[in-house]
């Protein structure tokens, strides 16, 4: 039994030591998700701008902004990545 | 010769319906219900013996041991709740690749009406956790913390956009990463056949992007998990 409360001990350090060094593997697989975020944030702002115009029936208006907002969107997820892996 | 495409195509096993609601019985739902029940197996049947652990018990202990790694790194320790969910998610995909693997199986995971279902339930829980713990207080999460008024419209459009465009890019990775390598390990190994004598070298070749392919197939399910850890902190840290 006391095997098994040296081992809890020795786990429960682990946790706490895993808590301090937090988020330090957070940019392993960051750079797996660029393309597709980058592309997929432009998808929404010009389907969310399509659907508007179908909705006002103002018709090429909020497909071209939501082409810039949607852009926008993208490479601001970009430049948070790129914030987080510099910190990591 | 089939079409590369053609490991893609659903086919019906039999047919069901019921209030005139066609629900056929597919072969993707086949390989679904299989994984499903590979997993429950496996879990249910791994030993609960502290002694003398079998290799069944070693292995699930292992895969949980490894999520309840994941959860803890990225939604801290107020994350252990979340721990089933991530490891369905998790195990659900990995079986799925993995039974794609098997000569004449169907991958389900390339479809992508299934990866963009198992992203919507994640969307929806992430809004529905954030709407529970924070109250109205949520729509904060769409204004940056330090940004000037008078860009609140402007940045709380960009912000709506790139929540809305979680589910989409969620999804579209694994099911693209999945199509892609399958329909690859298919042409080349068509390649195999046209080039004849020299047909050796396409062999080499396959049994290398094979191997690469398995590591697809344990990478995407462990992206798709450490995504849904990173969105599900996102909401309960709300900045």
């Amino acid at each position: 039994m006391t095997d098994l409360q040296k081992r809890i001990k020795a786990a429960q350090q682990k946790a706490a030591s895993a808590a301090q060094t937090k988020s330090s593997k957070d940019s392993s697989h960051g750079f797996l998700r660029i393309s597709i975020d980058l592309v997929s944030a432009l998808a929404v702002g010009i389907l969310l701008g399509y659907f508007i115009d179908q909705l006002l029936g103002s018709k090429p208006i909020g497909m071209v902004i939501g082409f810039f907002l949607g852009s926008v969107s993208g490479f601001l997820s970009l430049y948070r990545l790129n914030q987080k892996v510099k910190k990591g | 010769m089939h079409s590369p495409l053609h490991q893609f195509e659903i086919e019906e096993i039999f047919p069901f319906s019921i209030g005139g609601i066609d629900l056929p019985f597919t072969n993707a739902a086949l390989y679904m219900a299989l994984s499903a029940l590979a997993i429950t197996l496996m879990v249910m049947l791994s030993g609960r013996s502290i002694e003398k652990p079998g290799i069944l018990q070693i292995f699930v202990e292992k895969i949980f041991g490894f999520i309840h790694n994941l959860v803890d790194e990225n939604i801290g320790p107020t994350g252990q709740k979340y721990i089933p969910l991530v490891f369905s998610l998790f195990t659900f995909i990995l079986f799925g690749n993995l039974f794609g693997m098997i000569p004449y199986a169907y991958t389900f995971t390339s479809q992508i009406i299934l990866t963009f279902a198992l992203a919507l339930v994640v969307f929806i829980l992430i809004t529905v956790i954030g709407f529970i713990k924070h109250g109205f207080h949520f729509f904060s999460y769409f204004m940056p913390p330090g940004a000037p008024i008078f860009m609140a419209p402007l940045l709380i459009v960009i912000e709506i956009i790139s929540f809305l465009s979680r589910p989409v890019s969620l999804s579209i990775r694994l099911f693209a990463n999945m199509m892609a390598g399958h329909t690859m390990l298919k042409v080349f190994s068509m390649f195999t056949i046209s080039l004849g004598v020299f047909g050796f070298s396409t062999i080499i070749a396959t049994s290398v992007l094979i191997g690469f392919e398995f590591m697809i197939a344990f990478l995407q399910a462990y992206v798709f998990s450490v995504l849904t850890c990173l969105y599900l902190r996102d909401v309960i840290e709300l900045h």
